[in-house]
């Protein structure tokens, strides 16, 4: 079983809270965004007291904004694909399956308009299947800050992200539209939006004073090919929350800045 | 069908270890004593041809095709991957037989381990001179001199 995290810092400095959360969730590969430390402060917030565990397993240099730490040395999750938002990693341990990770942050709403990050998702997209073809598999999982929530057109689109709610819509593999195939994503963060399903009811918390105001954002998502589906189990997801008595949320159950991001890390594992 | 002339056991063991072997084991443990902020790789000396555009896209090497008469020749280097910085600190050489391997390290450190003499290699004709000319070379005050560059210079 492989172990991931991802988390967006947001720019705050938690290279330790990062380091207990990872020990504590038994993470063998840690995916960053928005780091405001060095690679080397975090390396060494990992590796801290008798641990030399993590490795930094540096890119190409083609996206800086996406940080990958393993517990394993880095020759075995070489970089196949950059772009200034994603990386797209080949992952290849001994006698385990190989897949690839893609790692993206979209460009925010703020930074944004709707059309642009439709695009942003269709770019996406299109590299994924681009380096799938390269590589000659299409066991991917894609996970980041995409800023966009599950349901808007991105996510959506057969030439987007392609990602629906529903296992075994997913697991038809693809979908001809006027005789061109598509491939689906899997979104299991579809079933952790709202607070009827455990945990959070998102990654990320926002409310303005407008009309319309969702106040929790599903912006942190883990993607799950087909091909791949088999090797993930719902279960393992999740929305971290707390690492051992501390919480990362506040009073009123938003992300607390005062002590993590403002963004909540997501967890999950795949039997490879 | 043919009489089959090849010993049966062909694939065992080996006797002895090879130098990239150890070469291997000891990159392997330098990590450990900096917390993975500097790492030792060992490579095969670099590629003959031109990497093709899956081999780029996928971060392949291609090892080094054998040289004159099956010479074997490897890269020893100290890796700072947050800096982005690699400091070849030795190369070996040998043929079919493993042994002897010449050593080539860095040229202040061959001064220091050849006692200031201008040596081009240094020979090791066994397994345990191998080791003891790696420990020299590890111990000499340049290597300690490189890491703690590079260290200050990640820690800055």
């Amino acid at each position: 079983m492989i172990t991931f995290l991802f988390w967006n810092l947001g720019r705050y400095v938690l290279g330790n809270l990062l380091a207990s959360i990872a020990q504590h969730n038994g993470a063998d590969v840690i995916l960053l965004t928005e780091c405001q430390e060095t690679a080397t402060d975090i390396l060494l917030a990992l590796n801290r007291g008798d641990l030399s565990e993590y490795h930094y397993a540096p890119g190409y240099g083609g996206c800086e904004r996406i940080q990958i730490f393993t517990r394993f040395p880095d020759h075995f999750i070489p970089p196949v694909a950059e772009a200034p938002r994603s990386s797209i990693r080949r992952l290849a341990l001994p006698g385990l399956t190989e897949i690839l990770v893609a790692v993206a942050h979209l460009p925010s709403k703020r930074d944004s308009d709707p059309d642009s990050q439709i695009g942003d998702c269709i770019e996406l997209a299109k590299q994924i299947r681009m380096t799938e073809d390269d590589i000659g598999h299409a066991r991917t999982v894609l996970v980041g800050d995409l800023n966009v929530n599950p349901f808007e057109t991105g996510m959506l689109l057969a030439n987007g992200l392609h990602s629906v709610m529903c296992r075994s819509i997913a697991q038809k593999r693809h979908r001809s539209i006027r005789g061109q195939p598509y491939p689906f994503f899997y979104n299991p963060m579809w079933s952790l939006l709202g607070d009827f399903s455990p945990g959070p009811p998102g990654t990320y918390y926002y409310g303005a004073s407008r009309q319309s105001e969702f106040f929790w954002y599903m912006f942190d998502q883990v993607l799950i090919r087909p091909d791949l589906l088999d090797r993930f189990r719902n279960e393992s997801l999740q929305i971290v929350t707390s690492v051992g008595h501390l919480s990362l949320l506040s009073r009123s159950g938003q992300p607390d800045t005062k002590v993590g991001s403002d963004h909540l890390p997501l967890v999950f594992s795949l039997a490879l | 069908m043919p009489t089959d002339l090849w010993p049966e056991d062909l694939i065992g063991q080996p006797e002895i270890k090879a130098p990239v072997t150890i070469l291997k084991e000891q990159a392997s443990l330098l990590g450990k004593k900096t917390k993975n902020l500097i790492e030792a790789e060992v490579r095969p000396d670099q590629e003959v041809e031109t990497p093709t555009t899956l081999e780029r896209i996928m971060g392949q090497t291609r090892p080094r095709l054998l040289l004159n008469e099956g010479e074997f020749r490897y890269d020893f280097y100290l890796v700072a991957k947050t800096l982005g910085y690699r400091y070849k600190l030795l190369s070996i050489q040998h043929d079919i037989n493993l042994y002897p391997v010449a050593m080539l390290p860095d040229e202040d450190i061959m001064m220091e381990i050849s006692d200031g003499q201008k040596v081009q290699k240094q020979w090791a004709k066994s397994e345990p001179e191998l080791i003891e000319l790696l420990q020299r070379i590890f111990t000499a005050q340049k290597t300690r001199r490189v890491i703690q560059a590079l260290l200050a210079q990640m820690t800055s």
